[in-house]
């Protein structure tokens, strides 16, 4: 028990703001950036 | 074209899973496949361009560069796509001959809160672009124009990305030069994907060729606006999976064991060790990456992917729409064609004796049971496969689904004469493996027929890209025909 007590303590230290899919530091941005090229080709369904 | 309607489904799916901003860019490349279209095709190849221009307006694509393929239609009919075209054709360095001043839009800007990305276009010129004497156009080298719109969008801006068909070569010289920009978007004569690679301190990336993929990118854009080496927070994330395993495993003998006699189970406490270690890493690592958050020097870091446009993949019902109008359309304006050519598929009357394929039927009389054995293959059935999919009229099609065509010899090259082949001539025939037969089948010479075709003569139409699993050897004895005793 002692243990799983520490282990909730060390956990709650860690700062939410540093995971890497968080937004809550200034400066950070998400961005999603799809992108392709050469649409036109061979892959026209002919049959 | 096939692939747009998936690639437009992905495209909603993923936007879908994510709540943050997007940019749709293409490297360029979109419309044609060639620089310039042979007159014969420039009725159905346009039709099929509008239609790739309406598909993108509805996947709502942000900017597209100016490649030279995009040129195959002249630069009059770029223009009146670019002014149907909700996104915007970006290039540089496509200039006007007279003031040097860009045809199209030559840069972007987009704002998605307190983030500005800047976009630049840039059209590859390998010196092969012919512009017709009335086209007012020239394209400069990337030395002349970068420099200026370089300077002025790195100052307001926070990402700069450039979508450039050069060559990889060449774009590796971009990113010597320009250390400002972050990202470049190639569009290269390469058939594979390219995941992004830091070149210098850009990213450059790439799909493969013939829009078989879909890349996406999950950006995290720091402060610091440099891409930074993964290998931290790859560390991080691999540490918290050991941790996970760990605390499983400890809950596991937990449950199992009483706990008077945990301190006697040396594998209980030498987990509990390696969990005390894998905290203290964990705990290091996150505050690092904090802290350099904090102070604004964290690096950017990107996830990247890339979809293979499946045929299995479920399409978006709007562009699904268009593809078939356009499949419709054009097969429509060769059913007109042929009409013009003032014969029809079965007339009798079409010139025969002209020639030079003398059809299976002349082949089937002294070799039946060849003929039986093609019968059964998907070659015979090939043009059967364009009726049921109303592409028989596509001259894009056409030449790979009847007998028209070995190594020099063409009829494929005229309109005309492929839109009305006689019914003899409408399959992969005996002629496309062993060469026109009128000679042969006149003098039953062995010289004058081929007995087993080159690699070269299958490749005219199983090319990697329509065919990736294409073997000569292994395919070639799928479709040899039992053998002839004469």
């Amino acid at each position: 028990m002692r243990r799983l007590i520490i282990l909730i303590l060390f956990l709650s230290l860690i700062p939410s703001g540093s995971t890497i899919a968080g937004s809550t530091v200034a400066g950070e941005h998400n961005l999603l950036l799809f992108y392709s090229n050469d649409v036109i080709g061979e892959t026209e369904p002919c049959g | 074209m096939g692939g747009l309607s998936k690639k437009a489904y992905q495209l909603e799916k993923i936007q879908g899973l994510y709540e943050f901003p997007h940019l749709a860019l293409d490297g360029g490349n979109l419309l044609f496949k060639q620089e310039r279209v042979a007159p014969g095709l420039l009725q159905q190849k346009k039709i099929t361009a509008e239609g790739i221009i309406d598909a993108y307006n509805l996947m709502q694509y942000d900017a597209v560069a100016v490649g030279r393929n995009d040129l195959g239609a002249g630069l009059s009919f770029l223009k009146e796509q670019a002014a149907r075209a909700k996104f915007t054709w970006l290039s540089a360095n496509l200039v006007h001959k007279t003031d040097k001043k860009p045809i199209f839009s030559a840069s972007l800007i987009r704002k998605f809160g307190d983030l500005t990305v800047g976009i630049i276009g840039l059209t590859g010129d390998d010196g092969k672009v012919q512009f017709q004497d009335n086209e007012d156009a020239v394209i400069l080298p990337w030395q002349d124009v970068l420099p200026d719109y370089i300077a002025d969008l790195s100052s307001r801006c926070d990402l700069l990305i450039l979508l450039s068909n050069n060559t990889t070569q060449q774009n590796q010289k971009i990113t010597k030069s320009f250390e400002d920009i972050h990202l470049i978007i190639q569009s290269s004569p390469s058939s594979k994907n390219s995941a992004p690679k830091l070149t210098n301190k850009s990213l450059i990336a790439q799909t493969g060729k013939q829009g078989k993929y879909l890349g996406w990118m999950l950006i995290d854009w720091q402060q610091s606006r440099t891409w930074g080496r993964k290998g931290a927070i790859k560390e991080l994330a691999t540490k918290k999976q050991e941790l996970d395993g760990i605390n499983g495993r400890i809950s596991r003998i937990e449950r199992r064991e009483k706990e008077e006699d945990l301190s006697g189970n040396s594998s209980y406490q030498n987990l509990l060790q390696s969990r005390d270690r894998l905290l203290s890493t964990i705990i290091f690592l996150e505050n690092e990456l904090y802290d350099l958050k904090k102070t604004g020097h964290a690096p950017s870091t990107y996830e990247n992917y890339f979809i293979a446009m499946d045929i299995k993949l479920p399409d978006q019902p709007d562009v699904e729409k268009i593809v078939k109008k356009v499949k419709q359309n054009v097969n429509q304006a060769g059913r007109s064609k042929a009409a013009k050519a003032a014969t029809t598929i079965d007339n009798p009357e079409m010139p025969v004796e002209k020639l030079v394929f003398a059809g299976w039927k002349v082949c089937a009389q002294c070799h039946q049971p060849q003929t039986d054995f093609w019968a059964r293959t998907n070659h015979s059935s090939a043009y059967q496969t364009l009726v049921e999919q109303e592409q028989q009229f596509n001259l894009d099609c056409l030449p790979c689904h009847v007998t028209a065509e070995y190594g020099a010899t063409k009829i494929s090259d005229n309109d005309s004469a492929l839109l009305s082949l006689p019914s003899i001539l409408l399959q992969v025939g005996c002629e496309i493996c062993h060469g026109p037969g009128k000679p042969h089948a006149a003098s039953q010479a062995p010289n004058q027929i081929s007995r087993k075709p080159a690699a070269s003569i299958c490749l005219r139409c199983h090319t990697p890209e329509r065919d990736e699993e294409f073997n000569y050897g292994n395919d070639l004895v799928r479709v040899a025909c039992p053998a002839s005793n004469r």
